[in-house]
């Protein structure tokens, strides 16, 4: 159940889990700065930019898997930027050039492929492999019409610039998607609210209730685990009762959900009123001021860190700036 | 037939090196037992009962279910073992949800494939039997108080006939009366039915009223399982087990001490100590 | 502090009225147990005293001084309230969190918090668990760390407003040594809400309402031996009480003794 409430957060003693939850979404905002500033075509920026994210990974002393976990989820829109970009972007020097004959048997084909990947998805190890061969085997297919008349005959045509472009896009969203992980991998969900709670409070200049914002975020980190172990109870209550989501006709579905949805809601009601009765009974009152127990405080490591990211992102844009890049 | 536990063992973490439920043997029958399982809390008790109809399956052994044989790899409809085996959770009116009393009731019965005159029908039945009055039957459960929610909740499941009625702490968070009238009910449905009671219990007040087996569960083990006096005689297995004395057993005890009574079996209810102390409960006029 | 309800009325709705006219002054450090059944208003009393509710008519004293909308949030400084369902008072993360709550509300300086925090938890024999999460605490933990919550914001008065119904029986007896040691070395007022008489017998004075109104008012002995009116007030009379007053009532010959031996071991629960 803790799964929930702590989120991805994965607990080393290391230094970038030493470090204060402020600094850590600072540079990363900074990070997100720099990856976005990166010109086009400089191979040796993105060199860096990855060896650096090596580094502060390799720091944090997660397992690898955790962070390779992170970018499973978004393989399938990186691989189709990346084809996308390389197969429609036409600009800059001519590299390749495949004609495609499209008939009837190599669509056919090409369908069958297609639904044989879908089908056997699930048994595959890496997918996103098999996903590259896909659309390799489907192109290549496409070029020779097997059986009968070519229907339409065009060119892929692949360009150096689409390639460099499409190649830039997967790595820059890939180094924004490791980074975010690192802050999450590294940073308690409720150290994160006290960093935001903290960040956030020159909103309070135009009236934004921050504070407030900050407890309700605290009480739903709170809650979660809770809530968790309350559906899973009133599952098995109407499980004992009958409710089978695997069969049934939809109207019963639809019953069946409601007889977990209104529970949930209410003790979810119950436990907001009851909730808003003890926390006003122990003296609180939103928006007002009130001490912390929780103490957020810079150390020299924040300060070095802060200075660096700080420092490599203004020196890339003044580079850029200047025309050297 | 009942239900049938043969070397049991359960993990909820599976890399877990104790065992929630620890080789498990025991036998529940449909012949009008009111049987308590007694525990200290993270003893297994909730687990066991879950295994009885089987919304936990066992990772070892097996658990015989009015002839279905349950095991880790069962695969098939476990519908009409839930129907057959009833289970009510601990506060169980948080399982309504219906707009009416009578169509809350209905759920069960509907789900495990009764019409709706028929679900209709076995209601009403269900509702006679916990005291539901007619006035009661169209209006939200919610408008309810929470006695009367928790009765909704038991006539839900019994509704649907089950062979074996478990409940888990079934009077916990009532008042005192509520609790009396709750457990009367449950002994009615008994005697009536015939129909085997099993209640997770903490009240040893309960168990010397109305428990005609007990069973006590210690880290996962069954260390207890036959009759109450026996189980309460020996006070010191009692404490190791975590257990205290029923409250008339405590004072017969005490009295016992002070030479003001003498006995030969411990009096586990009121009713048994009232006698030692012969007490005329005719012209004392009370119950 | 004292309490006192003058002429109270005040009902959830319109046309249920839960109190009407009712009068009852409690002292300062008495420790004072209200039973009744459900519904009988004990649970509402606790809300007037700490203000979540208000007064329909009539007036609601602490310290002879009526609590208003205005100066509530002063009066709450000086009052802490336990309430039935150990999870949905529980606001921290951990339980350091928790008991924290109440002293940034009060503006405590954060040394002093820290001070308290461990002082208060050690108190309520939760000292080793103060990184814990309430998910992987017991029923009566929970209600333990409330417990140290509540004292840590050192309040005049304590109520506690059915803080064992919802617990097993270890859980009850935590809760109950808690309190017995509270009011053994401390001066507070403290208000017991239960329905449970074996938890009134250690309390100075015992008050038994029934539909609203006051039936019973003395000290635990007094109360006890009533239990006729008990009964009628829905409450289980326990085996001991029973015997008592069934005894006393017989014609049995060594009643005397039994009678002290009884009310020996009431007292002694």
């Amino acid at each position: 159940m803790n799964k929930i409430a702590f989120g991805q957060y994965y607990h080393t003693d290391s230094f970038i889990h030493r470090l204060d939850p402020r600094t850590k979404i600072i540079s990363l905002i900074l990070m997100m700065v720099f990856i976005f500033v990166i010109p086009k075509n400089q191979f040796v920026v993105l060199g860096f930019s990855v060896a650096l994210l090596l580094a502060v990974v390799f720091l944090t002393k997660v397992p690898l898997i955790r962070y390779l976990k992170s970018l499973k989820q978004i393989m399938f829109l990186l691989i189709f930027s990346f084809f996308f970009q390389a197969l429609f972007n036409n600009s800059g020097d001519l590299l390749l050039t495949i004609n495609q004959n499209i008939s009837i048997a190599n669509i056919a084909l090409g369908v069958v492929l297609i639904v044989l990947y879908l089908f056997f998805r699930k048994y595959l190890p890496l997918k996103f492999l098999w996903l590259i061969l896909l659309v390799i085997s489907i192109i290549y297919i496409f070029q020779y019409p097997i059986i009968g008349q070519s229907l339409k005959s065009y060119q892929l045509k692949v360009y150096r610039d689409g390639v460099v472009t499409g190649f830039f896009i997967i790595v820059r969203i890939m180094l924004l998607i490791v980074f975010s992980s690192i802050l999450t991998l590294t940073t308690k969900p409720t150290d994160l609210n006290n960093a935001l709670e903290w960040l956030m409070r020159p909103l309070e200049w135009v009236k934004i209730p921050t504070s407030v914002l900050a407890m309700m975020i605290s009480i739903s980190l709170r809650f979660i685990p809770t809530l968790f172990l309350e559906t899973e109870r009133i599952l098995k209550a109407q499980a004992s009762r009958g409710v089978d989501f695997k069969e049934g006709k939809v109207k019963a579905k639809i019953t069946q959900i409601i007889s977990l949805l209104i529970p949930m809601f209410i003790i979810s009601f119950k436990r907001a009123f009851d909730l808003a009765d003890a926390m006003e009974a122990r003296g609180y009152i939103p928006g007002a001021k009130r001490t912390k127990l929780a103490l957020l405080k810079f150390g020299l490591s924040d300060y070095f860190v802060l200075i660096f990211a700080l420092g490599i992102v203004i020196g890339l844009i003044v580079l850029r700036v200047n025309h050297a890049l | 037939m009942g239900i049938n536990f043969r070397n049991v063992s359960f993990r909820y973490n599976k890399k877990a090196s104790k065992p929630t439920l620890d080789n498990i043997t025991l036998d529940i029958f449909k012949k009008s037992e009111f049987i308590t399982i007694l525990g200290h809390t993270g003893s297994g008790k909730s687990t066991l009962v879950q295994h009885m109809n089987a919304l936990l399956l066992p990772d070892e052994g097996e658990v015989e279910i009015f002839g279905k044989h349950i095991t880790k790899k069962y695969k098939d409809k476990l519908k009409d073992t839930r129907k057959k085996v009833g289970l009510v959770f601990q506060f169980p009116e948080y399982q309504l949800f219906e707009e009416t009393v009578l169509k809350d009731i209905m759920f069960g019965p509907k789900n495990f494939g009764l019409s709706d005159q028929e679900a209709k029908s076995k209601a009403i039945e269900a509702c006679k039997q916990v005291g539901l009055g007619e006035e009661l039957w169209t209006r939200s459960p919610f408008t309810l108080s929470g006695g009367q929610m928790r009765r909704v909740a038991i006539a839900g499941i019994l509704a649907s006939e089950p062979d074996v009625l478990i409940l888990d702490e079934p009077t916990v968070g009532l008042d005192p009366v509520g609790k009396k009238e709750l457990l009367n009910l449950l002994e009615d449905i008994r005697i009536n039915t015939g129909k085997t009671i099993v209640i997770i219990s903490h009240d040893m007040n309960v168990v010397a009223k109305h428990a005609t087996r007990v069973i006590v569960l210690n880290d996962g083990k069954v260390v207890y399982n036959g009759p109450k006096l026996p189980l309460f005689s020996d006070l010191e297995r009692l404490r190791s087990f975590n257990l205290d004395l029923p409250d008339s057993a405590r004072i017969a005890i005490e009295l016992k001490e002070k030479g003001l009574i003498d006995f030969d079996e411990l009096p586990l209810a009121l009713e048994e100590l009232r006698k030692h102390l012969k007490l005329n409960l005719q012209g004392a006029g009370y119950e | 502090m004292s309490i006192e309800f003058k002429n109270v009325t005040f009902g959830y709705t319109k046309e249920i009225e839960v109190l009407k006219d009712f009068n009852l002054k409690i002292e300062d450090g008495q420790m004072v147990s209200i039973i009744g059944h459900n519904g009988s208003g004990k649970s509402t009393l606790a809300k007037l005293i700490v203000g979540l509710v208000e007064a329909c008519s009539g007036e609601v004293c602490i310290d002879g001084v009526n609590l208003t909308p205005e100066n509530i949030d002063e009066f709450r400084l000086k009052m802490g309230i336990i309430f039935q369902n150990p999870d949905n008072q529980f606001v921290g993360v951990t339980v350091k969190d928790d008991i924290a709550f109440g002293l940034e509300n009060h503006n405590v300086p954060r040394e002093e918090m820290i001070k308290k925090i461990a002082h208060y938890a050690k108190l309520v024999n939760m000292e080793d668990y103060l990184e814990a999460n309430p998910e992987n605490l017991s029923g009566g933990q929970k209600q333990r760390v409330a417990i140290a919550g509540v004292l840590a914001m050192e309040t005049e008065i304590i109520i506690f407003d059915e803080a064992t119904s919802m617990l097993d029986p270890k859980g009850t007896k935590e809760i109950i040594e808690t309190i017995k040691n509270l009011k053994r070395n401390e001066n507070k007022t403290i208000i017991m809400i239960t329905h449970n008489l074996e938890e009134v017998v250690f309390s100075d004075r015992v008050i038994v309402l029934n539909e609203g109104k006051i039936v019973l008012d003395g000290t635990p002995k007094e109360v006890l031996r009533k239990r006729e009116i008990l009964e009628e007030s829905g409450l289980a009379v326990i085996d001991s009480i029973q015997l008592i007053s069934e005894i006393e009532s017989s014609n049995l010959p060594n009643k005397q003794a039994l009678v002290e031996a009884l009310w020996e071991l009431t007292f002694a629960m």
